[in-house]
């Protein structure tokens, strides 16, 4: 048996004062999953990536990551550097004054030396079709383009696993068309919060719906 | 019927006028005695006002631990008058004087701003300056630090939790400081654009510089009997300093 890249088993999760999130909900990652993730607004995608990140903490339950339980920001940090997760919103994400500042970013948290961070920079940048935009402002670029950087950021720390929160949204069909082109010929395993089924049957293999705190295979 | 002052609503304007007054009082007053007497007037004031003790406590702490720093020094810094030798260093009477009286005027000023001011939202407390002709700048850079600054610190927590996404520690390395010197200068470059988007929105919806405001502010008999009682007591208490002999705080040194 494959190793889980994650496994939540029966999380419960409420924001203070209001009513559950989660409950009871279970989820795995395997290697070379892609999964789809639908549901309603305000049903709890972004929670549900946000938890398996640590960012959010579960009031019950377990999330294992990579074989480890994580339970503190501590045991997420190791998993954080082996996970991409791209933000609904590529500002939030781009946050250094330049490209290429910005995706090496990563890699020089992962302790990588100067040389050897601007050189995956490079080379990041030119598998996705945006060599030539090192020095460009992130502030300046196209919706399309910081979606773009945004996702070379994360592929520059060389992730095992992709969690991408609804990144079709606002794209104009070409930029659309060269995302999809991009994530079909990772080789990597992906969650993708969307609504765009099309999108999805293009892209996953499996797709859950999250209703009312828990996920359902459709 | 009971009457309560700290839940009768005064005009904003009556308290903000005379909190200030208040304050322009206690800084001219330099003598010991009538700044306990002032500082006690004050206590008064925010237990009749019913200011809550313990979070009051906590934020005066935090002020007086503050200053409490820098007036340590005074003593052995002064350099004038009567002194004693301690640990073999000059410990100057005046520098301790002068000491207490800054604590005791920034204590009796902070008190009563609680008590007449503590409970006025921020954003009445704008309103209440409009009215009272404080340029339009001052009051519009108020209000709307009222509006944004929560979104601001959100936009701040959102672009942190991506960057802890990316593997970001707290260190102390030159990576890290550069980050946040990256983080803070993006926040700045967004507030900017936001303000910008702002501004726009606003002009499409007609503004021209000037602030339509809806609250308009009444004053009434019960302002003008919050006003005289003030200034009735303050005589009061300011007369018990009179009374005082200055010396005898002194401890006849």
């Amino acid at each position: 048996m494959v190793d889980a890249y994650f496994t939540l088993r029966s999380i419960s999760f409420r924001r203070s004062k209001q009513s559950p999130l989660f409950q009871g909900l279970n989820f795995e990652v395997l290697p070379n999953d892609q999964i789809g993730v639908i549901g309603g607004n305000g049903a709890g995608k972004t929670s549900l990536f946000h938890l398996m990140m640590g960012l959010l903490l579960p009031q019950a339950g377990d999330v294992f990551a990579f074989g480890q339980v994580c339970r503190n920001e501590k045991d997420f940090v190791p998993v954080r550097s082996q996970v991409g997760y791209l933000f609904q919103n590529s500002d939030d994400q781009l946050f250094c004054p330049t490209v290429e500042e910005d995706v090496s970013f990563g890699p020089l948290n992962l302790g990588m030396s100067h040389k050897e961070a601007r050189e995956i920079t490079s080379k990041t940048l030119n598998e996705l079709g945006l060599s030539g935009f090192e020095k460009r402002i992130t502030h300046h670029l196209s919706g399309g383009e910081k979606k773009l950087v945004a996702l070379a950021s994360i592929l520059a720390m060389n992730p095992k696993v992709l969690l991408l929160d609804e990144p079709t949204n606002n794209l104009d069909d070409e930029a659309y068309k060269r995302l999809t082109d991009i994530l079909k010929s990772l080789n990597i395993s992906k969650v993708i919060i969307s609504h765009d089924r099309e999108f999805l049957s293009d892209l996953t293999e499996k797709t859950y719906r999250l209703e009312a705190g828990q996920l359902h295979l459709e | 019927m009971s009457f309560s002052l700290s839940e009768t609503s005064f005009d904003p304007r009556t308290l903000i006028l005379l909190s200030l007054c208040f304050a322009i009082l206690v800084i001219s007053f330099s003598s010991l005695q009538f700044l306990f007497c002032l500082f006690a007037f004050s206590v008064c004031l925010a237990a009749l006002f019913k200011v809550p003790f313990v979070s009051t406590m906590k934020k005066m702490l935090l002020i007086d631990g503050f200053m409490v720093l820098a007036l340590l020094s005074l003593p052995f810094t002064f350099a004038s008058g009567s002194f004693i030798l301690f640990l073999g260093f000059p410990f100057y009477w005046d520098g301790l004087w002068l000491a207490i009286a800054i604590l005791l005027k920034a204590n009796s000023i902070f008190l009563c701003f609680t008590a007449l001011m503590g409970r006025m939202g921020l954003a009445e407390f704008a309103h209440a300056l409009a009215h009272l002709n404080v340029p339009s700048s001052f009051v519009q850079i108020l209000l709307f630090m009222v509006r944004y600054i929560d979104v601001l610190k959100l936009e701040l927590q959102r672009m942190l939790r991506a960057m802890k996404c990316r593997g970001f520690r707290y260190s102390t390395s030159w990576h890290c400081w550069k980050s946040i010197g990256h983080l803070i200068g993006m926040l700045f470059v967004r507030s900017i654009e936001r303000a910008e988007q702002i501004l726009i929105a606003m002009k499409c919806r007609g503004f021209t510089g000037t602030f339509p405001l809806l609250h308009h502010f009444h004053y009434s008999m019960k302002d003008t009997a919050l006003v005289s009682t003030f200034i009735a007591f303050l005589i009061v208490f300011l007369s018990i300093g009179f009374l005082l002999d200055g010396s005898f705080l002194k401890g006849g040194i």
